[in-house]
């Protein structure tokens, strides 16, 4: 039997979730069992739409100010199943950002209670979730996010020769770390070495600022086709110093790009997956590392990722088994009533 | 016999310490709390200490001898070499309270997301004697800011940590080969509130302080509390690795951070009779961040009377002066 699935995300996670959405639709026909639908919810909303599916699933960010709208979804609907999938904190996140740790604690426990099934992002996010018993163990399912990989299998390889190019992908936020790589450019790294950003955000000026009109590091701006941009580096990198799960990291493994990345939250899976892992995510740190990466060949050296060859199909098939594990669980609930 | 691992392991740093170590050891020894093991790393001692060590029979005590890497790096060796679920540090001229591990022990027991447990501490002198004063830190709802500001684990020998929780600080820097580093070695002063502020920063564990003083932490005259210029460099090199690993939280409590930290030198300063110095460091201060003043009114404000002062004392004959300034001291 065919279940719908109802995907409700607000507006900031609007842009995220459709990719991954994406990654579910264009799957080759029959691989997914049900129908998933995106519901977007504008801002504020208190009361939720009139919704008919067989699973709710929320990827809207747990705050105070949601709460109201996740009550009053679970009292709507008592009867469906919901999910939520947890997009925003890890353990990092929370190191870095939550001050008064008793309210949040409140916050998470009262948050999860409403839903079923919570959904963490990645191993490490769910042994967080699971540690600081945020959730029932029997509540918890990891499922890692996937987007759809086919324009990053379709990167070719680069070229032994020229210069070494090194990309930084994603928002210019304090979260993806990239000040640190600028400035560690600016001070460490010799001219022949290109830095390539690609994305926008709040930080651009301080990253320009510390970028001190250096030839080898370059804006490129947002793009929407993040393949395109990283078929021109021979190296990712990621200083992210909180990250729940890191989508550039599978993209890159995809590319066979050789990923360096911070060892932090979700990009320990990745690092288990075969990324390099940069344990000093400090300007020292990471200028020590690059400073024996000038030669293409060296590059090409190091290890690929290979934990992305299955990460669609595995995707699909987490969800399909979410959804067969809650419908069954309603059916049983109804037998029960 | 028994294989199964020690519940609590103890690190013990030793370096030239003939003098102490032997007091530190029998107190650690003594602990009412006997399900421990012991680990001296003797970091390269050139004195008497290696003899004295091997006086000890203990059983459950292990002594590792190393070529001298410093004070972190012989409390890395010795987290290395651990194997307790809980991890306990004891530099080696300080003393504990013979209660101190079995409190610390029952405090981590009962929370399972607390991941270091600290206590306040006494201060003695050389020769053992209590001094006036003490450390009474915050103990509840400790953040990265208090220990930013005021360190409440004011010292080497009061952290006891869950195990699983150190390791979040564990990092490999690309030039070591052997072991992972927890404390930064490249640090020869400030280590110890390095490795507290990334652990705060890095994971949601919590810290927590137990009432009492179960520690007593030696004031050595002449040591390496003395020269403040230097203590003032390393401190401003942890506030920058502070910065790369949390920007905003640095740029909203480093200001403060920084009058705290002056303001303590200005203290340290004046201890030493230097009036000019303390002065000058507690308007410095001031000329940072008066959130000193505002939070801790009394002990500012008491430091900057002070400080001005045994500074305007130095206009007074030489005999006067020590005269008032013994008035001040005892104030």
């Amino acid at each position: 039997m065919k279940h719908s699935i109802v995907h409700i995300v607000d507006d900031n996670s609007w842009g995220g979730v459709n990719r991954l959405l994406e990654c579910l639709e264009s799957a080759p026909f029959g691989l997914v069992h049900d129908k998933h639908k995106i519901l977007r919810i504008p801002r504020g909303t208190r009361k939720p739409p009139g919704i008919a599916a067989d699973i709710i699933v929320s990827h809207m960010a747990i705050c105070w100010k949601n709460i109201p709208f996740f009550s009053a979804l679970r009292s709507t609907y008592p009867e469906t199943p919901l999910a939520h999938v947890e997009h925003s904190y890890s353990e990092r996140y929370v190191a870095l950002n939550v001050t008064k740790r008793d309210r949040f604690d409140d916050l998470l426990n009262m948050s999860y209670a409403l839903f079923d099934r919570v959904i963490a992002v990645s191993t490490p996010q769910k042994e967080w979730l699971a540690r600081r018993g945020y959730c029932q163990p029997d509540q918890l399912v990891t499922i890692p996010s996937c987007v759809n990989l086919t324009p990053f299998q379709n990167i070719a390889n680069r070229t032994p020769e020229g210069p070494v190019t090194i990309g930084a992908i994603g928002r210019f936020h304090e979260q993806k770390g990239f000040d640190i790589l600028v400035e560690a450019f600016a001070k460490h790294l010799p001219d022949e070495v290109q830095l390539h950003l690609i994305g926008d955000g709040p930080d651009r000026e301080l990253l320009m600022q510390k970028a001190q009109d250096r030839k080898n590091i370059k804006f490129l701006g947002a793009t929407s086709e993040p393949a395109e941009a990283m078929a021109e580096c021979d190296l990712i990198a990621m200083p992210s110093r909180w990250e729940p799960y890191g989508l550039v990291a599978l993209e890159a493994m995809t590319a066979l790009r050789p990923l360096l990345c911070a060892n932090v939250d979700g990009l320990k899976q990745h690092i288990e997956n075969g990324a390099v892992a940069v344990d000093e995510n400090t300007v020292e740190g990471w200028a020590q590392l690059l400073k024996g990466l000038l030669d293409r060949r060296v590059v090409n050296e190091l290890p690929r990722g290979f934990g992305t060859a299955n990460a669609e199909w595995t995707f699909i098939h987490n969800w399909n088994m979410v959804v067969q594990k809650l419908t069954n669980l309603e059916q049983s609930d109804q037998k029960a009533a | 016999m028994n294989f199964e691992y020690p519940l609590v392991s103890v690190v013990v740093p030793a370096f030239n310490v003939a003098n102490t170590i032997e007091e530190t050891l029998h107190s650690i020894i003594n602990q009412t709390f006997e399900d421990i093991e012991i680990i001296v790393v003797d970091d390269g001692s050139t004195d008497e200490t290696p003899q004295i060590l091997k006086t000890f029979k203990d059983t459950r005590m292990r002594v590792v001898r190393q070529v001298n890497r410093g004070l972190a790096g012989a409390r890395n060796t010795g987290i290395q070499l651990s194997m307790g679920k809980y991890i306990a540090f004891c530099d080696s001229d300080d003393v504990w309270e013979p209660e101190k591990i079995e409190m610390h022990v029952t405090h981590l027991n009962c929370d399972i997301n607390l991941g270091l447990s600290f206590c306040g501490s006494s201060l003695i002198d050389e020769k053992g004697r209590f001094l006036k004063t003490s450390q009474r830190p915050k103990l509840k709802n400790i953040s990265a800011a208090d220990i930013f500001k005021r360190n409440p684990i004011g010292n080497g020998s009061v952290a006891v940590f869950r195990r699983s929780a150190l390791d979040v600080i564990a990092y490999r820097p690309a030039n070591e080969r052997q072991r992972d580093w927890w404390f930064d070695e490249t640090l020869r002063q400030s280590e110890d509130i390095d490795a507290w502020m990334r652990f705060a920063l890095a994971s949601d564990w919590k810290i927590e302080g137990i009432p009492g003083l179960l520690t007593r932490y030696r004031i050595q005259a002449g040591g390496l509390s003395a020269n403040l210029h230097k203590q003032f460099e390393t401190w401003s090199r942890m506030r920058d690795k502070v910065t790369q690993i949390a920007p905003r939280f640095a740029k909203f409590n480093g200001p403060a951070a920084e009058a705290y930290q002056l303001r303590y030198l200005a203290r340290r300063a004046f201890m030493m009779g230097d009036g000019a110095r303390a002065t000058q460091l507690v308007r410095r201060a001031m000329g940072v961040s008066f959130a000193p003043l505002w939070e801790e009114p009394f002990k500012t404000i008491t430091t900057w009377v002070g400080s001005e002062t045994l500074n305007l004392l130095r206009l007074l004959p030489k005999v006067q002066a020590r005269f008032c300034q013994k008035i001040t001291n005892n104030l």
